[in-house]
């Protein structure tokens, strides 16, 4: 099969999708649907001296002919990890033909990496990794799922083991770059201890249109020339986009979330789970964007406005210290989140244990909610505390 | 994920459910599984189970397995229940995971998607592998993995406790049927999967069947894929017609079964695609067309009457 006969095949089913869709929302045909199936802009990944295309491959394929249609399509950047059932296979199977024009991003399983893992342990499960993958060197080697309770706190990556077997990884070419994912709860504190101490080349973090606390974050990686690549851009964190004011809008929907990080300047690509031709092609109609449209403006509002009250935003923190009787509001939330989105009620339970009883949301009854008027996105905040307060004690 | 505290006592009383929250602890609204929970022994043999009993649904599964949970909820998992055994005098770590998936063919296919061909063959549930420091297996609804660290061994041990699982999780089923489609000559052993969406990158090849086949000396693919009529299928292989416009010697056939075409693709090889009343039957990669005629003719013949009952209920989109 020609590469041109696959890109006439996915442009007519965009098209032909656009076409079928109503549009009791939001009318509009799918966006750029002619001439979609290409990366249209590549961009440094940081200071690596690979040019990326902004869209990138995440995992999701479950066929090799699919993988191997990707990099036709121009896309030079998979994601996957040891994690990903089957995925580092799939891409070993393809990557032969495309090893020098592909950028392979791999990680760690979870787990593996502790506070006391060896230098050997990694450098063994990085063999691993390089035979599934069929391969001599990955480009990138992360730290998977860093500021994630679940796998340890920040002593977890402070462990000198992972630095030492990164070193000698690169000296015997089996790795190119380093750096770390997270879409954690502690993302922000343990991607700024990585920056801070020049221990990571490339980061892929959890950002979408709904996250903008993670600018600053962004912007000292720029600075570092560290690389920036966005993942769960549809996602806040676990809330798919099957919002019902969107009715059969959801392609446009997708792609308006998929356009608000190509127009930002602060990431170099993003990744996106691509299992089929025509998702490839969804993606990749928009390509090259570099500003938002009023229409693709609306559709971020519909999606906002359907989740947005609920998603206390990582990195926000605008609610810290603006009770007039000392809750910790910020941190209460954060316990919060532990136990409802993270699964870490024990531990959440314990943290809110330590908040002394005096500044606790018993305190909010009859407040002005000044924590409210400082939520820069309209959360319920002090029913939010009343709900931790709930969950959280022992009672 | 939700905790089930389930103590050495709870676990055999039929009231463990109540049993099992922790003090002060509120109802979650949701049904749990405890019945999966119980097939996590207390004990087997010298290991102790030593942390409470961990669930996971369809939400949270990201919690556990990241990257990972995307592929499981494709398979229709429904939930998990996983906690860690230890070994009082090595202090080894065993992770025993139960994920309970929409139906006895979805735990068939997470189970044959995740194991390595290469791992040993072992007696627990309808099937089951082992390798250096894993077993998988499947039985019934449920696919179970052990896991200890690289270099845990003691694999009888594992193995124990595996069938231990297995017990408590009721009589084990049986092979899809639909494993009998693809003959077994020249067939690459335990090599038929299930593919719940997404077979061959097309959005609307959902719910197929794939055999590797190594005949002779030639690897090559079959698949068949269900549709819910004789006009859908017959939409989706003139759609998948379209697709590869542009393959080389690309010819129309009348058989087998009601024809099709055939072309040659530069990644995959010879294509032979025909309609079965409602199924596309495919062959991709065999060495020429007589064997790849010859192929969809026999899984055609095996091939049942397409069933008139709803589609399966496996959570594939």
């Amino acid at each position: 099969m020609t590469r041109v006969g696959r890109r006439g095949f996915v442009r007519a089913s965009a098209a032909a999708a656009a076409a079928t869709l109503a549009r009791p929302a939001l009318a509009a045909p799918a966006q750029d649907a002619a001439d979609s199936a290409r990366v249209r802009r590549f961009k440094p990944l940081g200071k690596t001296g690979w040019k990326v295309g902004d869209v990138s491959a995440g995992s999701g394929q479950r066929d090799p002919a699919v993988l191997n249609y990707i990099f036709e399509t121009g896309i030079n950047l998979i994601d996957t990890g040891f994690q990903y059932a089957g995925h580092e296979e799939l891409v070993g199977k393809v990557l032969p033909r495309w090893r020098e024009k592909v950028f392979v991003l791999d990680k760690w399983d979870p787990p593996l990496v502790t506070a006391t893992v060896t230098k050997s342990a990694l450098l063994e499960a990085l063999d691993v990794s390089l035979k599934r993958l069929n391969t001599t060197y990955v480009d990138c080697m992360m730290l998977h799922s860093i500021g994630h309770p679940r796998y340890g706190g920040l002593e977890r990556i402070q462990n000198p083991a992972i630095y030492e077997a990164w070193d000698e990884a690169k000296r015997l070419g089996k790795v190119r770059f380093t750096g770390a994912s997270s879409h954690g709860v502690r993302m922000i504190e343990d991607m700024n201890w990585g920056l801070d101490n020049g221990r990571f080349d490339v980061i892929l973090i959890g950002a979408n249109f709904l996250t903008h606390g993670v600018e600053p974050l962004l912007k000292k990686a720029r600075a570092k020339g560290v690389g920036t690549i966005a993942m769960k851009t549809m996602t806040t964190y676990k809330s798919d986009l099957n919002i019902q004011a969107l009715q059969n809008e959801q392609t446009n929907a997708r792609q308006a979330c998929l356009k608000w990080i190509l127009a930002s300047d602060l990431f170099d690509t993003l990744v996106v789970s691509m299992p089929n031709y025509d998702r490839v092609a969804e993606y990749l109609a928009v390509s090259g964007t570099t500003s938002l449209t009023a229409r693709d403006e609306r559709y971020l509002q519909t999606v906002a406005a359907a989740v947005g009250h609920r998603y206390c935003r990582p990195g926000c923190g605008a609610c810290h210290g603006a009770c007039p009787h000392g809750v910790p509001v910020a941190d209460i939330l954060r316990y919060k989140m532990y136990f409802e989105d993270y699964g870490e009620e024990k531990f959440a339970m314990q943290r809110y244990g330590l908040v002394p009883a005096s500044t606790r949301p018993s305190r909010c009854a009859g407040c002005a909610a000044a924590c409210e008027a400082a939520c820069p996105y309209g959360l319920r905040v002090r029913e939010r505390l009343a709900d931790a307060d709930r969950q959280l004690r022992f009672a | 994920m939700r905790w089930l505290a389930v103590g050495l006592m709870a676990c055999s009383l039929p009231a463990a459910a109540d049993l099992a929250r922790e003090p002060g602890q509120q109802s979650l609204g949701r049904g749990i599984p405890y019945s999966v929970g119980r097939a996590l022994p207390d004990r087997s043999g010298d290991w102790t189970r030593a942390a409470q009993i961990q669930m996971f649904n369809s939400g949270d599964l990201w919690e556990h397995i990241d990257g990972a949970a995307e592929q499981f909820l494709t398979y229709g998992f429904q939930d998990l229940a996983t906690t860690k055994y230890t070994d009082r005098t090595t202090r080894t770590v065993i992770v025993a995971e139960i994920y309970r998936m929409a139906d006895a063919v979805n735990a068939f296919g997470i189970y044959r998607q995740e194991v390595s061909p290469k791992a040993k063959p072992v007696r627990l549930g309808v099937e089951g592998r082992i390798s250096s420091n894993t077993i998988r297996f499947w039985t019934a609804e449920f696919y179970v993995k052990l896991t200890t660290p690289p270099g845990g061994g003691r694999m009888p041990e594992l193995e124990a406790l595996g069938a231990a699982i297995a017990k408590g999780l009721g009589a084990p089923g049986k092979m899809p049927a639909e494993v009998g489609w693809f003959p077994s000559a020249g067939q690459v052993p335990d090599s038929v999967k299930y593919i719940p969406a997404d077979a061959l990158g097309q959005a609307a090849f959902t719910k197929a069947f794939e055999a590797k086949y190594e005949n002779p000396g030639e690897p090559s693919t079959a698949l068949v894929v269900p549709f819910d009529s004789d006009q859908t299928a017959a939409a989706a292989l003139a759609r998948y017609e379209s697709f590869l416009a542009s393959a080389r010697g690309k010819t129309k056939v009348a058989a087998p079964g009601d024809g099709g075409f055939s072309a040659t693709d530069s990644f995959q090889g010879f294509i032979l695609a025909v309609r079965a009343g409602s199924r596309l039957v495919i062959s991709l990669g065999a060495s020429d067309g007589r064997a790849a005629a010859a192929l969809l003719t026999e899984i055609i013949r095996r091939l049942p009457p397409a069933p008139a009952a709803p589609p399966r209920k496996d959570g594939a989109s």
